[in-house]
């Protein structure tokens, strides 16, 4: 490694904690601001207005409102620093230990939707990039406007309405069987049947940005000087698509991997709502529904984190992958 | 050739919605929100020409009136998200310094959370009401746009025209309203256009998870939420209709969004950013 690209991945990674002390700070005061009262989200109005004055005051104490602002965000950063970042009131439990507990799961289903979307997406994007403007290549651009245009969790609701309710081959929803089974071998099959669907409306909501990048990466290698060459030296158009166009197409594109991360988040939401699947998405759900504060601002604070790890390594992987950037 | 034809014919799709939502009263065969439950769950017929629900109201006459949340949330939300990221922009983009260091280290800060998170949050806080989404959206989207206008407004800064109106003795206001505004115009025209098919999408999706727009209004997210407990017994008109009206309404904002993107944007790197 060179000592430029050293330098700027140095100072990339000392911009994180001011910009994380940003989102931290965003994150209290959105919910210090919030016109809702704690304890009436807490606990609902109808039990608030039931209890008596005094035991109010012990619930507002036990959640720490009682306290100035300033003191109520340094708690917070304090809980952050030791490692349990509050405590959920739906979960009874750490924040942290609720968020990495449900992680693998939301890991699993989105390098699964992930791998698959990017497959289809290649597939496709080849498909239209041997011939521009030919009627297939004018289907799959059209195919990807719709798609562009629908919610993903239409499309979740659909493919359960098919594949689940009317032809019955799949399960809709959870991780695995209420009854699973022993074996290893039906175990597994269990497991795998279960992501089938989760996963693929996973892909399908994030091809259509796939699709598009490598079709107009392909269209772009394709009329650059090395195929020209490789034209000229006699190589069929079949060895120049594949060998020459899709391999440059595709480094570029392995950086976009990291930028993907706030659509795949946005997506494991809806997803796993819908699914039941046990993740971070379903847990935000959750905890949205029940105005679980704590638990709320540790997701934001998690998933900035995640992002901002996703766009450094974008940014090193492209300065490393291609020598004519400028590390500025 | 093509592109115009698509344009114009989410212009016709786009015209005849207004037309629906501003209608809705006339066209609408039964009231909107009027239980029947000696009718529930009914398949598509001359009577409900999309069906009922699961409490019997008439699908037809509530994905008509659907359109005018719809839209209402959907340009308010764009109009709102494209004024502040002008403003912000424009200032930090204009005076530079710190004024301008410390809005970007502000749009930094507000990229970084994943949008549906974000929005999840506010959501949260709000009471729930259509303002309280708009205000939602708004704040979780004008982020692209400032950035947009800051860099458009830095270079406009730049050009002879600015800089001999500044030597002239020309105010700060009369620069950015008769000089830098004008040539901005195309961002707020493209980005209001995308911006409300993408509103209209995040309006659904807050209201699907029934964290959007109170269950009590027709709107097509609050009908596909509803529609989630038919589809384990089977039935399809609660999710195909209001769904399909959503695709076709941001199919046809997109369409014409798009073809102003290839007319009005300058040159490629801008029409990337859009």
């Amino acid at each position: 490694m060179d000592s430029g690209l050293a330098i700027y991945v140095l100072r990339r990674i000392l911009q994180i904690p001011p910009l994380l002390l940003g989102i931290s700070l965003l994150a209290f005061l959105i919910f210090y601001l919030s016109p809702v009262d704690p304890v009436v989200a807490y606990l609902g109005l109808t039990t608030v207005q039931k209890m008596p004055p005094e035991d109010v005051v012990k619930v507002e104490e036990q959640l720490g409102l009682d306290k100035p602002a300033h003191e109520r965000y340094l708690l917070w950063l304090e809980n952050i620093v030791q490692g349990d970042w509050g405590f959920s009131y739906i979960k009874k439990r750490p924040v942290l230990d609720v968020i990495l507990e449900r992680f693998p799961a939301t890991l699993l289903l989105t390098l699964t939707g992930y791998s698959l979307s990017m497959v289809l997406g290649v597939i496709m994007g080849l498909a239209s990039a041997k011939r521009e403007g030919s009627p297939l290549d004018r289907s799959l651009l059209r195919l990807n406007y719709i798609l562009y245009s629908t919610p993903t969790f239409l499309v979740a609701l659909l493919a359960m309405l098919v594949f689940a309710v009317w032809l019955g081959w799949l399960p809709s929803s959870r991780m695995i069987s209420v009854d699973e089974p022993v074996t290893f071998w039906a175990c597994s099959l269990d497991r795998i049947r279960h992501i089938i669907l989760p996963a693929t409306v996973l892909a399908i909501s994030h091809l259509a940005v796939f699709y598009t990048y490598i079709r107009s990466s392909l269209l772009e290698a394709m009329r650059d000087d090395y195929i020209i060459t490789a034209r000229t030296k006699g190589l069929d158009e079949r060895a120049i698509l594949y060998r020459h166009a899709l391999r440059n197409s595709l480094l570029p594109f392995v950086t976009q991997i990291g930028l993907a991360i706030p659509f795949l988040i946005g997506g494991s939401v809806v997803v796993e709502s819908i699914f039941a699947w046990p993740g971070i998405g379903k847990l935000t759900y959750d905890a949205a529904l029940r105005a679980d504060y704590m638990l709320l601002m540790g997701m934001t604070l998690f998933t900035s984190i995640l992002v901002i790890i996703g766009n450094l390594m974008a940014d090193v992987a492209y300065a490393i992958l291609d020598p004519r950037v400028k590390y500025n | 050739m093509e592109s115009i034809r698509n344009s114009c014919s989410g212009l016709i799709v786009l015209g005849m919605l207004a037309l629906v939502a501003t209608m809705a009263p006339l066209i609408s065969t039964h009231d909107p929100v009027k239980a029947s439950l000696a009718e529930p769950d009914q398949a598509p017929s001359l009577n409900h020409l999309f069906g009922t629900d699961y409490l019997g109201r008439d699908l037809f006459s509530r994905v008509l009136y659907g359109t005018r949340v719809s839209m209402l949330v959907g340009i308010s939300a764009a109009a709102l998200t494209v004024f502040l990221g002008l403003l912000i922009g424009l200032t930090a983009g204009y005076f530079g310094g710190f004024v301008d260091s410390a809005l970007m280290r502000l749009v930094d800060v507000i990229y970084s959370p994943p949008e549906t998170i974000l929005l999840m949050v506010l959501v949260t806080i709000f009471e729930r009401n259509i303002w309280s989404i708009i205000l939602a959206i708004a704040f979780t989207h004008w982020m692209s746009t400032a950035r947009l206008v800051r860099s458009e407004t830095l270079s406009i800064r730049q050009r002879p025209f600015v800089e001999s109106a500044i030597s002239l003795g020309a105010k700060d206001s009369y620069i950015i309203f008769r000089h830098i505004m004008p040539n901005l115009l195309y961002i707020v025209v493209v980005s209001v256009t995308l911006m409300t098919a993408h509103a209209i999408l995040t309006e659904s999706f807050l209201s699907f998870l029934g964290l959007g727009i109170p269950p009590h209004l027709p709107s097509w997210g609050n009908m596909l939420n509803e529609a989630q407990r038919d589809i384990m017994k089977g039935i399809w008109w609660t999710t195909i209709f209001p769904g399909t009206m959503i695709v076709i309404t941001v199919l046809s904002i997109n369409l014409l969004g798009d073809e102003l993107k290839t007319r009005l944007a300058p040159n490629r790197e801008v029409r990337t950013e859009l």
